[in-house]
This record gives C-alpha cells, sequence and structure tokens, in this order.
C-alpha cells in the first residue's frame, strides 16, 4: 500500500515560498487504478514526483510499500515505473536501444530482456519503428517507448503523470487500454489527469486535489453522491467552487 | 560500477550514431591542423621565393653610393628611383621599398667622420619587402664600412684580421632533444588545454545542461541507477572524449608542424622518452578528469547549455591566460605554490617535465594528489546535486 499522511511541500521562487502541497493525505491500495484529478499546478506532478523519489517531501510522512522515499529511494524505484509529461526522448537511439540501456540498469540478464523486448514490443505495438533512431517517432511512438521504459524491469507500481498528454485520440485510447490490461495482470497504477472523461472510465479510486489541498477522496460513486452530480466534471467543478466561494 | 559502465556504454553508443559529431570531435582537428600548417608552410615558402624575385625600388638622392653598395649585392635586384613627390606616400603606397637620403654628397668617407651627419633610412614597417630591404642596406652600408676601416689598416701597415678579431665559438649545450622540449614546453600546456576545454564544451555539457534541457535525464533519475553511478559515467565519459581529442589534435600538431613547417627547432620526437610520456599521460589524465568534473558540476547546476558555456568560460579564460604565460621560456622553472592550484598545476608541470633537466617529481605528485581530490569532491558535489530537486528540475522551460 502506498499512503501519503499530512505531507507538506514548499518551493523557493526567487523572494517567494510557493506551497505546492498543503497537509495532503491519501491512500493507494494494491492492484487499484489510482486517479490523482486537478487543475495545472494543483500539486498532481509534485504529488507523483515525491512518491517516485526524484523530490523530497518538506513534512509529513510518505511510504511505498513500507519504504521511506527518502532512506529507500532505490528500493522503491525498482518496484516503481514512472512515465511523466516531462519525459522526452531524444538523441541517436533506437527503442530497441533504450530498452536494452534501461533493461541493463535494472540488471535484468540478457536472455531475459531480449525476451521481455520482444514481449512489450508486441504487446505495445512498437515492433514497426523500434529499430529507428527515436528522433524520428511521432508524439504518440515515444509515449509508446517510454511506457514500454517504465515497464521493462516489470514494476510492480506504475505511476504515469498526464500519460494522455499530446496523443491524438487513437493513441490515447490504446495507452488507456493499456493501463487497463495492467492492471489486470496485478499491478497498481497511480494516473495523474486533468481530464475527467479518462479518469471517469478508469479510476475505481479518485483523489481531488486543487492548490495543494485535498479536496475529495473517494470511489466514483461516493463522489458524485456528495456532490450529487452525474457525472465527475460537474462534480469536480462543484468542488473547485466550493473553494472559490 | 556495473552501472557506471552500462551507462557510459550507452553514452559512447550514442555519441557514435552521431556522425557528424564523431567527425567534428575526431576527424575535423586532423584537417584543420594538417591544412593550417599546410597553409602556413606554403605561404612561407612563396613569400621567400617572391622576395628572391623582387625587384627592390630604392629612392636614393646619391645613386653613386647606392652603386657602389649594390655591387657587393649579387642576388639582389635593385632599381633606383630617383624622384618622389612624397617619400612617405610612395613607402606605403609601395612605389618605392626604401628612401635613402645623403645629407652631405656622395663621398661615403663623410660619413664616417666624427660630427658627420646621419645617413637617413625611411622604411615601412606594413611591408615584409621594405623591411627586407632595410635590413639588406643596413648590412652592406655597415660592410662598407668595414671595407674603408680595411684599406685604412693596411694603408697604415696593420694586419686587417684585427677586424675580425676577437673569434668568438659559440657552443649550445642544450642537446636536440633538449631544444625540443623547449619547444614543447612553452606550446604544450597551453594546446593542451583548449582541447581538453573545448571538447568539454560540445560533449560535456550536451550530456549533463542537454539532457536536462530535452527532458530525458528524469527517466534515468527514475531508474533504479545511484546518482554516483551518473555522476561517474558523464565524468567518465566526458574525460574520455578530451583525453581522445587532445590525443588526435597533438599528433595531427606534431604531424602537421614537424613535416610541413621549415625551422623547427629540434627533432621533437627527441624529447619524448619512457619517463615523460608517463608523467604526460598521467597529468593529462588527471587535468581531463578534473575538467570532466567541473563540466558535470556546471552542467547539472545550469539551466541549458548556453548557460553552462557561460558559466564556465571566466574559467577557461583564467587557465588559458596562465597557459599564455606559460610560453614565455623561463615561466613556470621553479617550483611554487602553484602546485597546488588545481588546474595551473598542470601547466605548471608540463612546462617544467620538458624544459627543466630533472623530472619535476614533486610538481607531479602534487598535481595527482590536488587534482584527484578535487575531482573526488566534485563527483561527490554532483552525485549529490542530481540527487537534488533544485538542479535536477533547474530548467528554462
Amino acid at each position: 500500500m502506498i499512503e501519503f499522511k499530512n505531507v507538506d511541500k514548499s518551493f523557493k521562487a526567487k523572494k517567494t515560498v510557493v506551497k505546492a502541497l498543503d497537509q495532503c493525505s491519501f491512500k493507494v491500495n494494491k492492484g487499484e487504478i489510482f486517479g490523482l484529478l486537478g487543475p495545472n499546478g494543483a500539486g498532481k506532478t509534485t504529488s507523483l514526483r515525491i512518491l517516485s523519489t526524484l523530490i523530497k517531501p518538506s513534512g509529513g510522512e510518505v511510504s511505498v510499500g513500507n519504504l521511506n522515499p527518502v532512506k529507500d529511494a532505490r528500493a522503491i524505484r525498482k518496484k516503481l515505473g514512472f512515465l511523466s509529461s516531462d519525459m522526452n526522448l531524444s538523441g541517436n537511439l533506437s527503442a530497441r536501444d533504450l530498452l536494452t540501456f534501461f533493461g541493463r540498469l535494472n540488471h535484468i540478464p540478457e536472455t531475459t530482456l531480449e525476451k521481455r523486448i520482444e514481449g512489450l514490443s508486441t504487446y505495445l505495438e512498437i515492433k514497426k519503428f523500434m529499430d529507428r533512431n527515436v528522433s524520428t517517432y511521432s508524439t504518440g511512438m515515444k509515449q509508446k517507448t517510454l511506457i514500454a521504459i517504465a515497464l521493462i524491469h516489470e514494476p510492480e507500481i506504475l505511476i504515469f503523470d498526464e500519460p494522455t498528454n499530446g496523443l491524438d485520440i487513437i493513441t490515447s485510447r490504446l495507452v488507456l487500454e493499456y493501463l487497463k490490461d495492467l492492471q489486470n495482470q496485478g499491478k497498481t497504477i497511480i494516473l495523474s489527469t486533468h481530464i475527467m472523461t479518462v479518469a471517469q472510465k478508469m479510476c475505481e479510486h479518485i483523489v481531488i486535489i486543487d492548490r495543494g489541498r485535498i479536496k475529495a477522496d473517494g470511489t466514483l460513486n461516493e463522489i458524485l453522491e456528495e456532490t450529487g452530480k452525474d457525472d465527475l466534471e460537474d462534480a469536480f467543478f462543484d468542488y473547485l467552487e466550493v473553494e472559490d466561494k | 560500477m556495473k552501472d557506471t559502465l552500462t551507462i557510459l556504454r550507452k553514452e559512447f553508443y550514442n555519441l557514435f550514431k552521431d556522425k557528424r559529431t564523431v567527425f567534428s570531435i575526431f576527424v575535423l582537428p586532423v584537417i584543420i591542423f594538417i591544412g593550417i600548417f599546410f597553409a602556413i608552410g606554403t605561404m612561407m615558402e612563396q613569400e621567400e621565393q617572391k622576395l628572391e624575385q623582387t625587384v627592390y625600388k630604392i629612392y636614393t638622392n646619391e645613386p653613386a653610393i647606392l652603386n657602389t653598395l649594390k655591387e657587393n649585392m649579387t642576388n639582389t635586384e635593385i632599381e633606383i628611383i630617383d624622384t618622389v613627390e612624397n617619400m612617405e606616400e610612395a613607402l606605403r603606397d609601395g612605389d618605392i621599398h626604401l628612401g635613402l637620403i645623403f645629407q652631405s654628397g656622395d663621398s661615403f668617407d663623410q660619413y664616417l667622420q666624427k660630427d658627420s651627419p646621419p645617413i637617413e633610412i625611411y622604411s615601412y614597417s606594413g611591408s615584409n619587402t621594405s623591411e627586407n630591404i632595410t635590413s639588406i642596406i643596413r648590412y652592406q652600408l655597415k660592410n662598407l664600412r668595414d671595407q674603408y676601416l680595411k684599406d685604412k689598416l693596411v694603408a697604415s701597415g696593420t694586419d686587417p684580421e684585427i677586424l675580425e678579431r676577437p673569434i668568438m665559438k659559440t657552443y649550445n649545450v642544450a642537446t636536440e632533444k633538449e631544444q625540443a622540449g623547449s619547444f614543447l614546453g612553452m606550446i604544450l600546456p597551453y594546446m593542451l588545454i583548449i582541447y581538453l576545454f573545448s571538447s568539454s564544451f560540445s560533449v560535456g555539457f550536451d550530456t549533463t545542461a542537454g539532457e536536462k534541457e530535452r527532458q530525458t535525464l528524469t527517466i534515468l533519475l527514475s531508474n533504479q541507477v545511484s546518482r554516483t553511478s551518473i555522476a561517474w559515467a558523464k565524468i567518465l565519459y566526458i574525460m574520455m572524449i578530451n583525453v581522445t581529442t587532445a590525443t588526435i589534435s597533438l599528433i595531427a600538431f606534431t604531424i602537421g608542424f614537424t613535416q610541413l613547417m621549415p625551422d623547427i627547432p629540434g627533432n621533437i620526437l627527441e624529447a619524448f622518452t619512457p619517463a615523460t610520456v608517463t608523467i604526460l599521460f598521467l597529468s593529462v589524465i588527471s587535468m581531463a578528469v578534473l575538467i570532466a568534473a567541473i563540466i558535470v558540476v556546471v552542467g547539472i547546476f545550469a539551466k541549458s547549455v548556453k548557460e553552462a558555456t557561460s558559466y564556465t568560460l571566466p574559467i577557461y579564460i583564467i587557465v588559458l591566460i596562465v597557459g599564455v604565460m606559460g610560453m614565455q621560456p623561463q615561466a613556470f622553472r621553479e617550483t611554487t605554490n602553484l602546485a597546488f592550484v588545481p588546474l595551473i598545476n598542470g601547466i605548471v608541470t608540463l612546462k617544467q617535465l620538458f624544459t627543466t633537466p630533472n623530472l619535476p617529481m614533486y610538481n607531479f605528485t602534487m598535481l595527482l594528489i590536488v587534482n584527484l581530490a578535487v575531482t573526488a569532491l566534485l563527483v561527490i558535489l554532483a552525485s549529490k546535486m542530481f540527487n537534488n530537486e533544485k538542479y535536477v528540475f533547474r530548467t528554462e522551460n
């Protein structure tokens, strides 16, 4: 289980201090698709970066399967596959080169690695272009390659920050199908998005965050019930409006 | 260590797949050096040939004296010009190459008397031809004076050989190896610094600040690899490129200089003994690894390649100035506290390596200790920076 308990995160920006997270608490259960929703600048990416050990919390407690992201960063990263909207692929390598590289970094034996690359390339339909230089890829091809990189070491937990950003409708649908499929394989998936239809369709457990604070935490039905709305988008605005009033 | 090698292998694989970068790092310096020395050598030869074929135009108010001088100038063609409107303009425009004015008539003897007026020589230092004929004429005037003295000595019954006395024999005790070493001591530290830094700027910042800019670093950081492994891999990668580029450039320089340039001092290869090569190699490695560590730290700190370059330029310029100072023959020949200054100690050690009779073991030891200690500190700093969000996510995006 993943737990965020009263987590704070502040950033210094010149002479001011920006509070990105303010006493945030939530739990993610094993095997669920967890949706972290919020507008731009709400604190979604900051939360996910803390979980993936890229940044440290300013206060509060975080645990990922009983491990502490500050003390046990490498052990946590071993369990995680991370895909963020601010990741990119460039250089002269191909998807196959990159998958081999990250596989080796994760100490996967060569024979196992070859099988995994074969399996992932078939599963994510990247075989056709996987020997081409990544700089020639479209956004969708890059996103599929990044997903393959995140999955190469067969992590238990997948953190996907805005995975459909910049993708066309067909590739977006494919990516979401992969996520459902991965859940069926027993993975825990943390998904951050500002697209409500995606969250409504995918997530069993939803947390709405705005300006660094948790506004709602529950299942889709619980959230709709609490706000008396018919769909998640209306409920989402309801939570934001309550704050504005 | 395994992770470091994995990252290192990937960096090289990425580099070698980019043919343009490979060309600019490994092939271009060779073409440039060979091309430069070929051009300089050809120009010098052409200049010599041109001077041999030149007809020097000299304006003089006393052609008789100039004709006397001409008698001793077998290989120099001279055309006497007897009128010019404005001598300065004529010299600048190349209408004449020299102006020779005699104030007291056409007898050369008068100019050897006490209180005699000077012979005025007008030249234009912006022209090689003018400079060349000026030195020829000055030499011939002195020759004429010596001839006059010889005649006087003969007339007075004195042996004119006295003018050839005392006989002076100069012995340069510097061996060919030492002569070459003196030249290498001047040029080598300066050249090495240029090449160790210049390849770092392109490759080094591309793999650090460039990766931040292109948003490719986060993928690596979100993997289980340790930050120290990343820091070492980047440093070793930059260092290997630095050393390779510097070595290729030096070989190209040596070939170009020795094969295509006339009048080089000594046989340069004589200066390379097993001991000097070992010390040179280890010194260069210690400097290269230190420069790579500086580049990695600056590259992680900077928001972009542009910013990283601007931070490093002052360090580069300071080291370069010291390199230029090292080109003075007497500079850095004695052991000083500069042995404790990172990078500068490399210039001092290499200078001493080739210009002093004994191997600079004290400076060399200090160079290794200081440079490697500073590098170790920079590696620790770099791995901490790779782990610090303040630097990793510090971009212009």
